[in-house]
């Protein structure tokens, strides 16, 4: 049996269009190759 | 596919030609970047839009700069509905790649419709308004808002699944399956719509064909209808349809005596008003014409007496001459009688002056020669004894000239009635000779036959009373 205010809180306000640049400043882009070449960068630091 | 650490491009080593960086793992991630994203496409394709979008959104964790997912993913999100997600990873995607980018096409699309966008604002503004009537447990204004929401734009998956949450929770189980139904075929394989769905089918299937809700209605599932019906509703048959007659006829009865028979009876009186004033006013118009005609009938009327009058005179005038001809006719052919008789019948007011004289002149001729003729006769017959052919004579002689022939024509008219033992007339003429001559011979014996003519009375009168009658009539001792 679905419990509505359980369901009621999976759902959340859209963005509205001027609060989109706010969003895409703010939105992580990091990404496995950011994390990738900060290991790197990490382990070259430890090496030296 | 180029270095992450000096952007060469890359070769099939695993080691990047220029600066000799292990490009592997690298390779390996922007790999498992694309398959996610061929992933997402698929997903896509068959419209598991719910799908896609993770699938886009893991690929782009494995590598940020995939601008197909990048572009992909904001086009699924555009046909979910979620036109400012989409519109976000666009402007992601142009700013990693300002060139040749799809991005830029569908950006210029979205914004080049002004009207488009500013509904889209609308559209979010109305959902997020209709999340907050939720929260405050106003489920019918969600609803209504929710509806207008979806009218402007129908591919909201999130719209359509907290709209059937909120059929599903006021028990409208049909509707809530309409709601999902519509949302399943934008989004195929959302979990949260096929959750809904599969808890909407097992209440239907609970409640078989009926079922009862929680408010006061039943639904019945007749084909593809849906019958709602008030569960207050008894069918009381023939008595309720009769109860109601009675009360509708009761209402309308009401109705018709408060309101229309009042109406009724005011126009009427106020049409009896003023047919009752239209009448006093004909009423008066005619009394004064009566009044009018009335003026002018008395005005005719004296006309009327004046023309007969007029006429009556006119006539009298034409008689009196007419009179006055026949007089002079009689006494041209000697009829001095006849003439005499016609000349009384004039009326010498009607004559004109000249003939007045004619007249006076003609009447005393005639008058002196008619007497002298008559005196002359009467005194004849008074000799003879005829004292009736007398009396008559002097009588017209009398009527002429009372004093003709010094009083001598009326002592003996007179005379004339004592002979003829007419007492009254006697008596009548003797006191007139008395009147016209007195002190005379003539006064002095009419007042002795007076007297003598009354004693006589006396006596004949104590005689009847006595018995001795005496009906002789002593003689005057003077004749």
């Amino acid at each position: 049996m679905i419990d509505f205010e359980e369901e009621l809180k999976k759902f959340h306000p859209s963005l509205e269009v001027e609060e989109a640049e706010e969003i895409i400043y703010s939105q992580d882009l990091t990404d496995m190759t950011d994390i990738l070449v900060q290991l790197m960068k990490e382990t070259k630091h430890t090496q030296q | 596919m180029n270095c992450f650490n000096c952007k060469a491009t890359l070769t099939d080593s695993d080691f990047c030609t220029e600066c000799g960086v292990d490009v592997a793992v690298y390779k390996k991630i922007l790999r498992l970047s694309n398959h996610y994203y061929n992933v997402g496409l698929e997903k896509a394709t068959v419209r598991d839009l719910s799908g896609a979008v993770t699938s886009l959104k893991k690929s782009l964790k494995y590598n940020k700069e995939n601008i197909q997912a990048r572009n992909l993913l904001g086009l699924v999100y555009n046909e979910m509905g979620e036109t400012v997600k989409a519109l976000g990873e666009w402007v992601i995607s142009k700013s990693m790649q300002s060139q040749h980018n799809l991005a830029d096409d569908y950006l210029k699309a979205v914004q080049s419709n002004q009207g488009r966008l500013d509904a889209v604002n609308q559209t979010i503004k109305k959902y997020n308004q209709a999340l907050l009537y939720c929260q405050q447990e106003s489920e019918d204004l969600a609803i209504i808002q929710l509806k207008k929401v979806l009218s402007l734009n129908p591919k909201l998956i999130q719209g359509h699944q907290l709209i059937a949450l909120l059929y599903m929770k006021q028990g409208e189980w049909e509707k809530a399956r309409k709601a999902l139904n519509t949302a399943i075929k934008i989004d195929t394989n959302n979990t949260t719509t096929l959750r809904y769905l599969r808890e909407v089918k097992e209440q239907m299937h609970k409640g078989a064909s009926v079922v009862k809700k929680k408010s006061d209605k039943v639904s019945y599932v007749n084909g593809n209808e849906v019958i709602i019906q008030p569960t207050g509703l008894k069918d009381f048959s023939g008595i309720s349809i009769v109860v109601n007659i009675g009360i509708g006829i009761l209402i309308g009865l009401c109705v018709a005596w408060f309101l229309i028979v009042p109406s009724i009876k005011q126009s009427s009186n106020s049409d009896a008003t003023k047919a009752l004033v239209k009448a006093n006013e004909q009423i008066a118009s005619k009394n004064a014409n009566i009044s009018s005609l009335k003026a002018k009938v008395e005005e005719a009327k004296q006309e009327a007496e004046a023309s007969l009058k007029k006429a009556q005179d006119s006539e009298a005038v034409v008689t009196s001459y007419e009179q006055f001809v026949t007089a002079l006719n009689a006494y041209m052919g000697k009829d001095d009688n006849a003439a005499y008789q016609a000349l009384t019948a004039v009326n010498p007011d009607q004559l004109s002056e000249a003939c007045k004289g004619i007249y006076e002149t003609f009447k005393s001729e005639l008058n002196e020669k008619l007497v002298g003729s008559l005196y002359t006769e009467g005194k004849s017959a008074y000799y003879r004894r005829d004292y009736s052919l007398a009396a008559a004579k002097l009588e017209q002689v009398i009527a002429i000239d009372e004093k003709y022939s010094s009083g001598d024509a009326i002592f003996h008219l007179a005379e004339a009635y004592r002979k003829l033992e007419d007492k009254e007339k006697a008596i009548a003429t003797y006191q007139k000779v008395i009147e016209l001559m007195p002190g005379t011979a003539e006064a002095s014996t009419a007042q002795d036959y007076i007297s003598q003519l009354q004693v006589n009375e006396n006596q004949q009168t104590d005689g009847a009373q006595n018995g001795s009658p005496d009906n002789g009539m002593n003689q005057p001792t003077t004749e």
